[in-house]
């Protein structure tokens, strides 16, 4: 396993009158070369789970280990650990800062000391990988990019550390249809290509639907749902219940079957409904 | 960290002080201030003190509040203390070697360390007490007679505002984007000063980007919203002086008679 996290407990302003429990008794493991998908109403807890992982908080209560290594209440030296997990906030295009695209990207490496030769390979692939042409880039300012640019500069600089965890928070908000496809599409590569776990975080079903194999849905701090994507979406009522909506294409059968269609509960990809849908259109003809 | 410092920071309370008009805290505040300037002795110190602990009581804050407001500072406190030990000329009570210590030099210290703390306690309780949007309210009556020669009182408590509004929100930026750069391996806790000066860079410039954005925003917002400056405008909750407000000023004005008075008497 390459996450394992057992009693997880953590609080905000703990001991103070503003107290809050952001996380209850959470118990989760994830292997090696997962993609999971954590879905979840606003405020249940997502962002702040995915910044245990990577020890930029510590639990209250409980352990989180990754790799191999355990993080406790009073971990310290935790910078072995964020070589090997990467973490893109919600709005990364916000942590930008350096003069030129290609000394923002090299960042993170040089923080985990990677050689200077390597460095420029590193930058050029992370910047591959986001789909940035590396000449035309490299030598701009990060500010004078475009929002969706911007997005993927400060995506390409966690990518560069070459983490073999990535979390990412809401990666696809505020971004453009096309833009979306994109990055969804690099985050498949990666995947496939690298053996990469990757846990997402999205609001869109139709997206997470998408490209997660696995679905873990929270509610107020716990976990309420971990299924495979197949049996993800089955239960609609229970979902509708949490707050959450299920990818269109699910809603679809859904109601097809309300009406009294004979459908298969876990439809959610376009593939699988066109067939579907044709073998009933021929069956009727 | 930052956090720690309680100026402007309200503790919600409903005693006889959290109902005072501000402007009367703005100026016994003035007067304490001046009170703890001009006493020398330490017998008005020790009343100063003694009031000081009433007015604690009085206000319902928890004492801690007003000790967070001192940590801080500490170091500045220390570093006064020990630079009138061992900087002050007159009679020598202790050498060793080249160092000696003068008796005026001790009392010297033990003044301005009091000197420091009591102004940080006395202020705080003003900050403590008060509502940031009440205290700049009374900033601007106060100081709006001055407009008449130009003087931009609401332009002054308006910014004031802004400020005192936005302080939890850059806290909060600051605590993303560090922990965003954070998760890049940056390193903000160890090294020596320069650089740790010069790992804060990749949290400042975001900062500042963000901060400008903001105030950006912020502009068109209240121009959309038909802001025009102080002129006509009207308030929701008008500031008028209660009884218990005019014996307050009666009350300041005996303070500092009383802390000479029987500081000579004694
Ligand atoms: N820095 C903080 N200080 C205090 N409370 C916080 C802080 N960050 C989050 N919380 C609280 O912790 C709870 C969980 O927040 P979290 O950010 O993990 O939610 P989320 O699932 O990521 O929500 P969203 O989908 O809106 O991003 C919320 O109730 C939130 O108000
Ligand atoms: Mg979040």
């Amino acid at each position: 396993m390459s996450i394992e996290i057992k009693g997880l407990n953590s609080y905000y302003n703990r001991g103070s009158v503003y107290q809050i429990q952001a996380l209850k008794d959470i118990d989760l493991s994830i292997g090696q070369g997962e993609f999971v998908g954590l879905i979840g109403h606003t405020g249940s807890g997502k962002s702040t789970l995915i910044q245990h992982i990577n020890g930029l908080l510590k639990p209250d209560e409980g352990t989180v280990t990754v790799h191999g290594v355990t993080i406790d209440k009073d971990s310290k030296n935790l910078s072995e650990l964020r070589k090997s997990v990467g973490l893109v906030f919600q709005y990364p295009e916000y942590q930008l800062f350096e003069e030129t695209v290609f000394k923002d990207v090299a960042f993170g490496p040089k923080n985990i000391g990677v050689a200077d030769e390597d460095i420029e390979r590193r930058v050029r692939d992370a910047l591959e990988l986001v789909d940035l042409d590396f000449e035309e880039y490299a030598e701009r300012s990060p500010f004078e990019l475009s929002g969706g640019e911007k997005r993927r500069v400060a995506i390409a600089g966690v990518l560069a550390m070459e983490p073999t965890i990535l979390m990412l928070d809401e990666p696809t908000a505020g971004l453009d249809p096309k833009a979306r496809q994109d990055l969804l599409e690099e985050l498949v590569r990666l995947h496939e290509r690298r053996q990469m776990t990757l846990i997402m975080i999205s609001h869109s079903m139709d997206e997470i639907s998408k490209v997660a194999k696995r679905i873990i849905a929270m509610k107020k701090g716990e976990i309420v749902m971990d299924k495979p994507i197949e049996e993800a979406f089955e239960d609609v009522p229970f979902l509708e219940r949490i707050g959450l909506g299920i990818p269109s294409i699910s809603r679809l059968f859904y109601e097809l079957r309300q009406c009294g269609f004979d459908y298969p509960k876990n439809l959610y990809s376009l593939e699988e409904a066109k067939t579907e849908l044709l073998r009933g259109v021929r069956h009727d003809s | 960290m930052i956090r720690d410092i309680t100026i402007g920071q309200y503790y919600p309370a409903d005693s006889i002080l959290h109902q005072l008009d501000p402007r009367v805290k703005l100026f016994a505040t003035l007067v304490y201030i001046i009170t703890i300037f001009v006493a020398s002795t330490f017998v008005q110190y020790a009343l100063i003190t003694l009031f000081v602990f009433m007015l604690i009581r009085l206000s319902q804050v928890p004492f801690k509040f007003m000790v967070k407001g001192i940590k801080p500072i500490l170091f500045v406190i220390i570093f006064a203390f020990l630079m009138n030990i061992f900087f002050t000329r007159g009679t020598p009570i202790f050498s060793v070697w080249r160092i000696s210590i003068a008796k005026e030099g001790i009392e010297m210290a033990f003044l301005m360390a009091a000197r420091l703390i009591l102004l940080i306690i006395g202020t705080s309780l003003l900050t403590l007490t008060s509502s940031p949007i009440r205290l700049t309210d009374g900033l601007e009556k106060a100081f709006s007679p001055l407009k008449k020669i130009g003087f931009p009182a609401h332009e002054l408590a308006m910014m004031m505002t802004i400020a005192l509004r936005f302080i939890p929100t850059l806290l909060e930026e600051t605590d993303k984007i560090m922990k965003a750069q954070q998760a890049r391996g940056a390193d903000f806790e160890s090294g020596n000063i320069f650089r740790r000066a010069k790992s804060l860079i990749p949290l400042l410039v975001p900062l500042f980007i963000a901060a400008f954005k903001r105030a950006d925003e912020l502009a068109n917002a209240m121009e959309a919203r038909g802001y025009r400056g102080g002129e006509g405008r009207t308030k929701l909750n008008p500031l008028i002086y209660q009884r218990r407000d005019y014996i307050a000023y009666g009350l300041i004005l005996l303070f500092p008679l009383l802390i000479f008075g029987i500081g000579k008497l004694l």
